[in-house]
């Protein structure tokens, strides 16, 4: 009797689930008879998810009605991926943001749509000449930029003005400001991320474009990983090792955020204007102001003519495949109009900079209360932009648009494996550079890129 | 005869032994919750057993500011589906290899055992291949297949195993005294499995629930994700809120602590008879 | 009808598991792009690159470590926590419980605790190290030389209840009068476990060590969470890393599916071998 009772109630716990499972499925079948505007993006901040969805999305769907749109915020580790992925299923967003990186090989596949229309719109002129022509193929543009966010060093102020020492120029230079800045057993003088997005791509392109390198040579797309401007940046790493913790090759970049606010480092290799939020937040009262932290040009190495940083800053870009072109370039004119968008900005300050010139200097871009109180973060960014300080992702030149195998270059783990080994391993950087170059030759031979002989 | 000293030390020895076994396995658990009560400043000053002001703000943040409850209702949703497909697949297949005998049924019996060996890595690549073919990448469904047939294997053996312990002139007795099959199996052999039933709906429900690699791949949009690649996500995205992430820890544990602390006996019971996956 | 029954069953692993095998094997003949379309015949290409490729032996060698350590270790550990739980003694039922959740829970959850423990800057391991005068300066326990070793205590953590229950379901079926006899002949703990309880168990031990070593020689999520995306991530890159590697970050699938193709031939092998040196008698699964 006892198990009969037993076995009922399983029976109808398993049917009651199998009941749920079909109604939780049912509003998703429903909803695709809407029609969807798909949206990609890559700003995962949860304010910034919510901005866009009560200011541009309300806007469009009350303009668009029978339209639902429908944001996804992926981190832009993913976006690669997720989007080829996509593309392979056949079922592109309609609108998304590429990395710059891969902007060009999609388009070389004839996977983009062009959008001269809406760059005229929104002022041809008027958009920052760090951005406007990133995606600019044949004569055609094929992305724009949602918002510039640069990446640099971020530093402990005050400790480095109690030493006396000035902003480091050469990579001489931030070896002697690292050394003084560590205080043994109690503090590092630097912390890199361990990710290896940003230790074996972003920051390798940066090294390579500060110290006269590039990735691949320009004409034959040999890799030039063993060349002089590596080996050298390599020697300089290693040195530079010994004043970063033991495991941050094991530790990510937030970790790297965290350890400054909190006093464990004096300075990170990877920040942003994001970093503000971390300092705000985890840094001890009285020290969450830009007397004690401040933002820092990388320097250069000693054959490049002056120190590069990323510029974060994704394109919107349109598939040939998008069901809804036109709407999706409808979207973009919300997006772009100048309340939406100076909201949107205002949601990350400083690390979503308006791409318009015009906005830079606008009091009602600058009254934003967090930009007041880090006036010298935006000043900072400006002056990168107007010295020509930044590259975007990843690009160790500015025709690195036009190379189409980044994105697996920097999925191979080859040149992370190589800094990796030569700081933290200790290894030989010329040899380790050779093995490297020996890799990263056969990796563009099997993807049919070898040009050279 | 031994000395009583000896077995002093041996009950010592006993109760060590155990203690030690109850820190391993039990005091991350705690510290993960301990953390998971604990406010920010606490979390990174030098840490206490207990929180000295605890607060549920982590619980608060992880509902409200992350996707979390999406990717709970998606596990729970993929995890009950995939434990009904597969005891019913299971239960009929095994049904057939102890009550039927027809050509070839020791092979398919050993090579259906053979799977079990099977890692999902070593065929995840045409798996994902296949499944964009079938166009059901980025659906539950995908999902539920998956872990259907990787637990298949193993719940067929075990209720093989249960079925073969069951005498057939019960279930004779009850075709002849008039009850058509389905009715005989449905009354008489069916609660007699039960237990193995339940062993498997564990494993599954376990498998389902914990699974991550087939999710990575064959999931792309947010709101589809289970929570294995959704707090995995979120653990790189906010890797500095160690609170809301123990938090995270902490909901994804319980479900299966108390579905498991509900029918322990059942577990030990099936466990016997074979394995389980991981 | 018998046949009707089972079909459901046979058409799922036929179908999800069988032809993906023999597609893998296919598929590891071209070259072909993760997404794209594109794809061309390279014969047995693959094959030969990684037969002198670095990369692919260093993964190899990583596996064989973390496979052996990880198995040593659980088979010590289980067998003495089952042994224990075995014993009659109060809580017993309870701890059998307790001792199983960390086989119950997700690996996410596992590697993240184990990652908060470990924290150097954070953690309560490396806190109660330096309170207790062990070390002067943290261990970068998640960095390049201990790595491996928090990846394998995570991995024994996790996997160790498999060994406890499987074992001791077994422990609980020996007729306690063959312990009696040993006893009456003066045979000790020690000896009673070598006589006694060894052989009883061998066919079970048979199992577990090649159950977990094909599992621990295939073992993704544990060591790709643990490390994957991180530059540390050279000093654990397992072969099913590797594999998962170039198929989704070199995005190259058809080189992807050769390395998978190796890995269950090597399994094959191993498993082969094994067979042959210790399968003396019937076992029953």
């Amino acid at each position: 009797m006892a198990k009969t009772t037993t076995r009922r109630q399983f029976l109808i716990g398993t049917a009651g689930a199998a009941g749920a499972a079909l109604l939780g499925r049912a509003p998703t079948a429903r909803g695709q008879q809407v029609r969807e505007l798909q949206v990609w993006h890559t700003e995962v901040e949860p304010q910034t998810v919510k901005t866009i969805q009560d200011t541009s999305i309300a806007e469009f769907e009350r303009k668009f009605p029978g339209f639902k749109v429908r944001q996804q915020a992926l981190g832009w580790g993913d976006l690669n991926t997720k989007l080829l992925a996509a593309l392979a299923a056949g079922s592109p967003p309609d609108l998304t943001h590429l990395n710059p990186f891969m902007t060009a090989s999609l388009w070389k596949k004839g996977l983009l749509r062009p959008m001269d229309e809406l760059i005229r719109a929104l002022g041809e002129k008027d958009i920052h000449e760090a951005t406007l022509k990133l995606q600019f193929f044949d004569g055609k543009y094929y992305g724009v930029t949602h918002a510039m966010g640069a990446t640099y060093i971020a530093e402990r102020r005050d400790l480095r003005a109690q030493k006396g020492l000035k902003a480091p120029e050469t990579y001489e230079d931030f070896l002697k400001l690292t050394a003084a800045l560590t205080d043994d057993g109690k503090r590092h003088g630097l912390q890199m991320p361990g990710e290896k997005l940003y230790i074996g791509f972003v920051h390798p392109a940066e090294w390579l474009a500060s110290n006269g390198g590039s990735w691949v040579d320009a004409k034959t797309w040999r890799p030039q990983l063993n060349g002089r401007a590596m080996v050298s940046t390599l020697e300089y790493l290693q040195k530079l090792n010994k004043y970063m913790p033991a495991g941050w090759s094991g530790q990510r970049y937030l970790d790297t955020l965290a350890a400054l606010s909190t006093g464990k480092v004096a300075m990170v290799y990877l920040s942003g204007a994001r970093t503000i939020g971390y300092i705000e937040r985890y840094a001890p009262e009285g020290m969450r102001d830009p007397e004690h932290f401040q933002p820092m040009f990388k320097p250069r190495g000693p054959s490049g003519q002056k120190g590069i940083s990323a510029l974060d800053g994704e394109n919107w870009a349109v598939f040939t495949q998008s069901k809804y072109p036109n709407e999706a370039f409808e979207f973009l004119r919300i997006f772009y109009s100048r309340e939406h968008y100076l909201k949107y900005c205002h949601t990350v300050p400083i690390h979503l900079t308006p791409i318009f010139k015009s906005m830079l200097n606008d009091p009602e871009y600058l009254g934003h209360p967090r930009i007041q109180k880090w006036r010298t973060w935006h000043d900072f960014m400006v002056t990168g932009l107007s010295q020509g300080r930044f590259l975007p992702i990843g690009f160790s030149r500015p025709d690195d648009n036009l190379l189409p195998f980044l994105a697996e270059l920097d999925g191979s783990g080859i040149v992370a494996d190589l800094i990796v080994e030569v700081m933290v391993g200790e290894k030989n950087p010329k040899a380790e550079a050779d093995r490297a170059q020996k890799r990263a030759e056969e990796l563009l031979t099997q993807l049919g890129f070898k040009r050279w002989s | 005869m031994r000395l009583s000293g000896g077995t002093v030390s041996r009950t010592t020895t006993l109760y060590a032994g155990a203690a030690g076994l109850l820190l391993i396995g039990a005091f991350p658990f705690f510290w993960m919750l301990s953390t998971s009560l604990k406010p920010a400043g606490e979390i990174f000053a030098t840490p206490t057993l207990v929180p000295r002001h605890a607060t549920l703000a982590n619980f608060v943040q992880l509902f409200r500011e992350t996707n979390f409850a999406v990717y709970f209702r998606n596990s729970v949703l993929v995890s009950f589906t995939t434990v009904a497909l597969t005891l019913v697949v299971s239960a009929l297949g095994a049904y057939s290899l102890t009550r039927f005998r027809f050509r070839g049924r020791e092979t398919v019996a050993g090579l259906i055992l053979m799977t079990y060996m099977f890692a999902p890595i070593m065929i995840i690549i045409p798996f994902y291949i296949l499944v964009r073919q079938l166009g059901l990448v980025n659906t539950h469904l995908a999902l539920v297949l998956s872990y259907t047939t990787f637990c298949l294997p193993f719940c067929l053996w075990l209720l093989r195993a249960f079925f073969l312990s069951v005498p057939l002139e019960l279930e004779e007795a009850a075709l002849v005294d008039g009850a058509g099959r389905p009715r005989a199996v449905w009354h008489v052999v069916l609660p007699l499995v039960l237990p193995g039933l339940i062993a498997a709906g564990i494993f599954t429900f376990i498998l389902a629930w914990n699974d991550f690699l087939f999710a990575l791949v064959l999931i792309t949009s947010d709101e589809l994700k289970t929570l294995p690649v959704g707090v995995n996500d979120l653990f790189n995205a906010t890797i500095v809120d160690w609170g809301m992430i123990m938090a995270a820890g902490v909901m994804i544990t319980v479900p299966t602590i108390a579905f498991f602390a509900g029918v322990q006996r059942y577990l030990i019971q099936g466990w016997g008879a074979g394995g389980v996956k991981g | 009808m018998g046949w009707l029954l089972l079909a459901p069953s046979v058409l799922l692993i036929a179908g999800l598991v069988l032809y993906p095998i023999l597609y893998n094997v296919w598929l590891s003949l071209f070259d072909k792009h993760a997404f794209l379309p594109a794809q061309a015949f390279v014969g047995l290409r693959h094959y030969q690159y990684f037969a002198t490729d670095e990369e692919f032996w260093s993964s190899v060698r990583y596996g064989l470590v973390y496979a052996g350590a990880t198995m040593v270790l659980q088979l010590g550990l289980g067998i003495m926590a089952a042994l224990l739980l075995n014993e009659a003694f109060r809580g017993r039922n309870l701890l059998r419980g307790i001792v199983l959740f960390p086989y119950m829970i997700p690996t996410i959850v596992a590697v993240i605790l184990w990652k908060w423990l470990l924290n150097d800057s954070y953690g309560l391991v490396n806190h109660l190290l330096m309170a207790s005068g062990l070390v002067r300066t943290p261990v970068a326990w998640l960095g390049k030389d201990y790595i491996m070793w928090s990846l394998i205590l995570t991995s024994v953590w996790q996997f160790s209840p498999f060994v406890v229950v499987t074992y001791l379901a077994r422990l609980q079926t020996i007729p306690p009068e063959l312990y009696e006899a040993a006893k009456v002949d003066g045979a000790g703990a020690w000896r009673r476990f070598v006589h006694v309880t060894l052989p009883q168990t061998r066919n079970v031990l048979f199992v577990i060590v090649l159950l977990r070593g094909i599992w621990m020689f295939t073992k993704f999520d544990t060591v790709w969470l643990m490390a994957g995306e991180g530059g540390v991530s050279r000093y654990v890159r397992t072969l099913p890393v590797y594999a998962y590697a170039r198929t989704f970050t070199y995005l190259q699938a058809g080189m992807g599916a050769a390395l998978a193709v190796i890995m269950f031939a090597l399994l094959l092998g191993a498993t082969a071998l094994y067979f042959r040196l210790f399968r003396d008698e019937e076992v029953v699964a």
